[in-house]
């Protein structure tokens, strides 16, 4: 029963190349190693899961990386991002590398912005590089820093 | 591609300097510098190109440079090389890693008919991305 959303979306997701959502995002990204245990970016911090059904609110600090798959409104400080599908994100984000396929809206704040086919962007978005797959909306006020 | 038929294009190549508003029906390819109005149905920016001014197209494909204005009715594609700084509207957009987008942006519907020339009467059923 558990394991039949996630079939779910992996199923939803099999055009992209992602992994599932309890382990790392990227293969060649900054969290790349925690996938070998051994090795420890980031302070050893292992990924984070914020399940789909699941809703929190509040404030979250970590060097480390979070997965959206369920529902946020809060102040964000991490250091990598990935809003899935099933995932919205309503508040501040300050972060280093962030993937959406989702839904966010607030603030953001962050080195590497992806933007996926389905994900909806809504707020003040600042960003050194941007990335927008075919299909993605952002709205509102974009800007390039550095 | 306007090659072959070249009835409703403009090409404006690297170094030229055009002042003015420009309504090109097909498509027009743009290596130099502009000041003005342009309204196209396609739009190809080439990395030299630099635009400042309104440009409004169905299709706009951009490595070069544009400021102040940009409607794309239909689909904006930004290059790696490509620059936008002004208010953007779109109906359907994609960066490429390296492009680079500030200012306002704003989602629009795609037209259900081409609104300044008709070729087809179908309906652009193209707009599955808004969900």
């Amino acid at each position: 029963m558990f394991n039949k959303w996630r079939d779910k979306e992996e199923g939803d997701q099999s055009e992209e190349s992602e992994a599932p959502a309890s382990v790392p995002v990227k293969a060649n990204g900054p969290t790349a190693g925690v996938l070998g245990v051994k090795s420890t970016p980031n302070g050893g911090l292992k990924p984070s899961v914020i399940s789909e059904g699941f809703e929190f609110i509040g404030e979250i600090r970590s060097t480390g990386h979070l997965t959206i798959d369920g529902t946020v409104q809060g102040k964000l400080s991490l250091h990598s991002v990935q809003i899935g599908s099933t995932g919205s994100l309503d508040g501040d984000l300050t972060c280093e590398t962030v993937n959406v396929k989702g839904s966010f809206s607030g603030s953001l704040d962050c080195s590497d912005l992806t933007v996926g086919s389905r994900a909806v962007l809504d707020g003040q978005l600042s960003y050194q590089t941007i990335t927008i797959q075919r299909g993605g909306v952002v709205k509102g006020e974009m800007k390039k820093k550095g | 591609m306007s090659d072959n038929n070249q009835t409703g294009c403009l090409t404006v190549g690297e170094g030229v300097i055009l002042q003015g508003t420009f309504v090109v029906p097909d498509s027009a390819s743009i290596s130099g510098n502009i000041e003005g109005e342009i309204t196209a149905r396609e739009l190809i920016l080439t990395s030299t190109a630099v635009i400042r001014g309104k440009v409004t197209a169905d299709v706009i494909d951009l490595r070069g440079e544009i400021y102040d204005t940009l409607v794309a009715r239909k689909s904006l594609f930004i290059r790696s090389t490509g620059k936008v700084v002004g208010t953007v509207q779109y109906a359907e957009i994609e960066i490429e890693k390296g492009g680079e987008l500030q200012g306002t942006m704003q989602k629009i519907d795609p037209p259900a008919a081409p609104a300044t020339y008709v070729v087809s009467n179908k309906p652009d059923t193209s707009d599955d991305s808004g969900v």
